[in-house]
């Protein structure tokens, strides 16, 4: 009787051990990339770019095929579609796709409504996809409406064609928490230009500078390793404009202290707050801190920016942020082997020096204030009639930007909030 | 509340993880660890034949749960930090060891009384 | 338990069947029915060394009852669970202030003389026609003469009467006038039972005899209690030797003449009348008495004592009427040189070789094998380290053991006939002579060891903490005398049963 007793306690007590009382970071379920789909948009007037040898031509086909082979270690083939009206799967492998486009001159239809178009590319898009749209992005009404107002497109751009990007990203948010990047690139053009009244303009090779643009399109958490794969390839790095919509959603407020790395000074790690902490102008303490950056615009990313725009509150205390390292440049022999796992969640560490603490009990805070990148309204025109002012401009361009934007509501926060407590 | 105990004697370690891990660990099994020897010895044994129960048993007990105990403290520490066995750890490792002797001395003197054989043992 | 009995041992014989009684109880006989049992040795030989030895026996185990049960409650059953009393202990029925010694003996007075003398202290009788009479009746051959110290008037009485009865007789008489006599017989009560003890062929026993039943039921109020006696008829010769008064050759016409005597004399005064006699197969040497008289313990001895047990034990409503006196004789199922347990009949072994075999266990186990557990829980529990050595009673324990116990069996079986139920200096295993607890093996690996070391040490371990929560602290002596108890019960368990034959 005795025995069965102690045995008894003997498992209860081995049950209860290590309930965990820190809680692990929940790592998501691995989540990858089901397919992934390029749409080109064919309408007569993406015919320009592809005459001759323009930038869109050098740049798209490469990067189709860089993606299909580096995006996660080359599993991934790409499902391509014609875009105008329909959406016209094409029936073969990227290199039959590449050399269609050299060779068969697919732009050739009608002018397309920006709007449905993405609503198509919305309607293929599972939720575990990523599709890839390329196009002009020239928002416009169809060629009746056109005819019945020919000013159309300038009044109504706002009002009418807007409100109906913002229902289509919506609901693409809704599906599968779906966010979207938008890179822009110059290209030289041969052809055709249509202006908001449906006029034709001929452009000359060489004449003017054409911008085009890659949409990508996906789940919020594959889009942000989409992203961080496309922009490390080649064809890819010269993109003259990139916005995010929805990826970042929240502020940062998670951080990881390294309890050794770059450490000086006298302090001690507890749950993610700073103890014991000793600080002096000519005994500071030193304190690495990394953080997850990678949910925003790049700009905000860039450590440039970061110095420039982070904001320190000293009310309390008396600190500075004295250099931000990325992990590329850290080097890992440094770093102890729980060290490495910070690293591994960290976009950016913060190295930050305490030189005097006026509380007892108070936070390092870090901020940075959410700023939009607005400088996409220098390439919207309304406009294009006169071919000296459109080069490298987009009719109604800041529209279809807001329009997007508008399904994201990103609230008026900051990017970054983050408090480290800290104690004497 | 281990931490406490073990940074008294052992000192502080940078690294957090041993009072998130290591430190509520392998100061609860070192615990479990004693007591259960203590529970075999003075009820298991203790009430059944008088084969193990006299002094120089419990002595040998007594060692074979300090070396448990140094073993385990330095296992948990090289498992958690993922670093080779430094000279923190070995001190570490000894006063887990003695805590662990001092908990099988609390819980002999407690469960002495109730044992047939091994009460007189070890006092 | 409503009853006490009297056991009153004359002479040699009587205090050697009182000293067997005594190993009997104290191996744990069970008297449901009686309260105490009151032992007198009454023997005018007053340094008779048979005597001495069986005061001494009493005397240790009254100690060691005392100190081991205290004296407040009843115990039913265990080692020296009977209650042997001395008289003193006896609150007589109308309470005198004259108190007795705390003794088992009964002394005679003024016997540090000749007879003559003793019947005649001042010399008063020289020229007297009652002189002449005496000199007709007994032998005087005058101081001067080479048997003088033998004649019979020149007797010194405190040397026993040197199988003389008719010696006896006159002294006895004298029993009724003294202090303790007076006492026992205000002390018996009216359930109170008594028994007698004596051989037939000596000289204190064969005269005490009559005279003690004749004394006793002079008192009306005793005559309705009832009598037991048990005679022992010859059972061993002496030597010769000229110098000695004792004479074994006399032996058997004496017993003639004592059991005329008793046939007449006796009639209607006793209600069960045991006898008990072997074929004399021993020589003695031929010890006139005093402190010389040590005679080795026999079996007759042993079975004399069970008649008392059986005696005690008697239902109320069993007994016959003094007229019809019942007579027991004791029988064996065949006759050996050398007598065990397997040779008892049933009632025998179980209420008699039973205690004695656990007693037996017991004592291999306190003498020989306690000692050696001093390292042990329950060793230290019972502070045995300090007082096995010193403390009053663990020694008169060791002493009864080693030097009452121990000898009665060794002396029993030197004896003719020998009685040996035991193999008294074997391992545990081989105690029990003719049944051998066997050491069972299963391919070579030992799977019942019988009686090993560590099994008694783990049941003494049992059997202590069991113990320990009905008897406290302040009772140790008796918690150990139940740990004795109960670890022999063990070692019965191995044995299983008493060896037995069934076809001699």
């Amino acid at each position: 009787m005795k025995k069965t007793l102690w045995i008894c306690l003997l498992f209860a007590l081995a049950g209860c051990t290590n309930t965990g009382k820190k809680e692990k970071l929940l790592t998501p379920a691995k989540h990858k990339i089901e397919k992934l789909n390029f749409f080109m948009e064919v309408s007569g007037s993406m015919a320009g770019y592809l005459n001759g040898s323009t930038d869109f031509v050098k740049t798209i086909p490469n990067l189709l095929v860089a993606i299909e082979q580096k995006m996660d270690s080359g599993t991934l083939k790409i499902h391509n579609y014609y875009i105008a009206d329909t959406a016209l799967l094409f029936k073969g492998t990227t290199e039959d796709f590449i050399y269609s486009i050299a060779t068969k001159h697919p732009a050739r239809e009608k002018s397309s409504e920006m709007h449905k178009i993405f609503q198509m590319i919305a309607d293929r898009t599972d939720s575990d996809d990523i599709s890839m749209f390329v196009s002009d992005c020239i928002l416009s009404y169809n060629d009746e409406d056109i005819r019945a107002n020919r000013e159309i497109n300038r009044e109504k751009a706002e009002g009418g064609l807007k409100p109906f990007i913002t229902s289509t990203f919506s609901k693409l948010r809704k599906k599968n928490d779906m966010c979207a990047s938008v890179y822009g690139f110059n290209s030289s053009f041969d052809g055709t230009y249509y202006t908001y009244q449906n006029g034709k303009l001929p452009i000359k090779k060489g004449s003017v500078i054409r911008p085009y643009y890659l949409w990508v399109i996906g789940n919020k958490e594959l889009l942000k390793k989409f992203n961080a794969q496309l922009q490390k390839l080649e064809p890819f790095k010269h993109n003259k404009v990139a916005m995010d919509f929805g990826i970042f959603d929240k502020p940062v407020t998670d951080y990881t202290i390294f309890f050794r790395y770059k450490k000086s000074g006298e302090w001690q790690p507890e749950h993610n707050k700073l103890t014991d902490a000793k600080a002096s102008k000519s005994h500071p303490a030193i304190i690495a801190i990394g953080a997850d950056l990678s949910a925003l615009p790049l700009y905000a990313q860039d450590t440039g920016y970061l110095k420039k725009n982070l904001k320190l509150d000293k009310s309390n205390l008396d600190f500075n942020v004295v250099s931000i390292l990325v992990p590329e440049n850290i080097n890992k022999a440094d770093l102890k082997k729980n060290e490495l796992d910070a690293l591994a969640k960290s976009s950016h560490i913060f190295i930050v020096e305490v030189s005097d603490l006026y509380k007892s009990n108070t936070e390092i805070k870090i901020s940075l204030p959410l700023q939009y990148d607005t400088s996409y309204h220098n390439i919207s025109i309304m406009d294009d009639r006169d071919i000296k002012d459109i080069s490298g401009k987009t009719f109604a361009f800041e529209h279809l930007v807001d329009g997007v934007r508008a399904a994201y509501q990103n609230p008026n926060q900051d990017f970054i909030t983050i408090a480290i407590p800290i104690k004497k | 509340m281990f931490k406490t105990l073990y940074e008294l004697l052992a000192g502080t370690n940078a690294d957090p993880i041993y009072g998130t891990d290591v430190y509520p660990a392998v100061g609860l099994f070192t615990l479990l660890f004693a007591l259960i020897f203590a529970l075999v010895f003075y009820l298991a044994l203790g009430r059944w034949k008088p084969v193990w129960d006299k002094l120089i048993h419990w002595v040998i007990t007594l060692i074979v749960l300090v070396a448990v105990a140094f073993y385990f403290a330095l296992s948990q520490s090289k498992g958690a930090t993922g670093e080779d066995a430094d000279a923190f750890m070995y001190k570490f490792a000894l006063v887990n060891a003695l805590f662990a002797s001092i908990y099988f001395i609390i819980f002999s003197i407690l469960m002495k009384r109730a044992s047939i054989f091994a009460r007189r043992t070890p006092f | 338990m409503t009853r006490n009995i009297y056991v009153f041992g004359i002479g040699g014989t009587g205090a050697r069947v009182i000293r067997s009684l005594t190993m009997l109880l104290a191996s744990g006989v069970m008297l449901p029915e009686t309260n105490k049992i009151i032992p007198v040795i009454i023997d005018v030989d007053a340094k008779n060394a048979d005597t001495t030895r069986s005061l001494k026996a009493l005397e240790a185990y009254k100690l060691i009852r005392d100190r081991g049960y205290g004296s407040r409650e009843e115990i039913k059953d265990g080692f020296f669970h009977a209650n042997l009393s001395t008289l003193s202990s006896v609150k007589p029925l109308n309470d005198t202030t004259e108190k007795v010694d705390d003794s088992f003996q009964l002394q005679f007075e003024n016997l540090e003389t000749s007879f003559i003398k003793y019947i005649d202290p001042k010399e008063e009788l020289a020229g007297d026609i009652n002189m002449d009479f005496l000199e007709a009746l007994y032998d005087n051959t005058p101081s001067g003469h080479s048997n003088f110290g033998h004649t019979e008037l020149n007797l010194r009485l405190d040397l026993g009467f040197k199988g003389n009865p008719n010696i006896g007789c006159v002294v006895f008489n004298n029993l009724a006038s003294t202090k303790e006599f007076k006492f026992v017989l205000k002390s018996i009560g009216e359930n109170d039972r008594i028994f007698i003890i004596s051989s037939i062929f000596g000289g204190t026993g064969s005269s005490g005899f009559p005279q003690l039943i004749r004394l006793l039921q002079e008192d009306e109020r005793i005559r309705a209690n009832f009598f037991g006696a048990v005679t022992v008829m010859p059972y061993f010769n002496v030597t010769d030797d000229k110098k000695s008064a004792i004479n074994s050759d006399r032996f058997n016409s004496k017993t003639e003449a004592a059991l005329t005597y008793y046939s007449k004399y006796l009639k209607g005064k006793i209600n069960c009348f045991y006898q008990l006699w072997d074929t004399p197969l021993k020589q003695y040497e031929n010890k006139e008495g005093g402190a010389e008289q040590q005679n080795n313990a026999h079996l007759i001895e042993m079975i004399g004592a069970t008649a008392i047990i059986d005696f005690a034990n008697k239902p109320d409503g069993a007994f016959k009427p003094k007229e019809k006196t019942e007579y027991f004789d004791f029988g064996i199922q065949h006759e050996d040189q050398v007598i065990d347990t397997r040779h008892f009949f049933d009632d025998t072994r179980k209420n008699i070789m039973v205690p004695l075999t656990l007693f037996t266990y017991a004592m291999k186990i306190y003498l020989e094998k306690i000692p050696a557990f001093k390292g042990e829980a329950f060793y230290k529990e019972l502070n045995l380290g300090d007082k096995i050595l010193s403390d009053p009673f663990y020694q008169s324990l060791t002493a009864f053991f080693n030097k009452h116990y121990k000898p009665w069996l060794a002396e029993m079986t030197d004896n003719e006939r020998k009685f040996q139920p035991f193999n008294i200096n074997s391992d545990l295993n081989s105690l029990v002579r003719e049944k051998q607890i066997e050491v069972k093996k299963v391919l070579g690996v030992v799977t019942n060891g019988g009686i090993t070391d560590s099994l008694l040490k783990e049941k003494l371990g049992k059997i202590e903490d069991e113990l320990k929560k009905k008897i406290p602290d302040n009772e140790k002596e008796k918690r150990f005398l139940k740990l004795l108890n109960e670890i022999s019960l063990e070692c019965f368990k191995k044995l299983e049963d008493l060896p037995s034959k069934k076809d001699w």
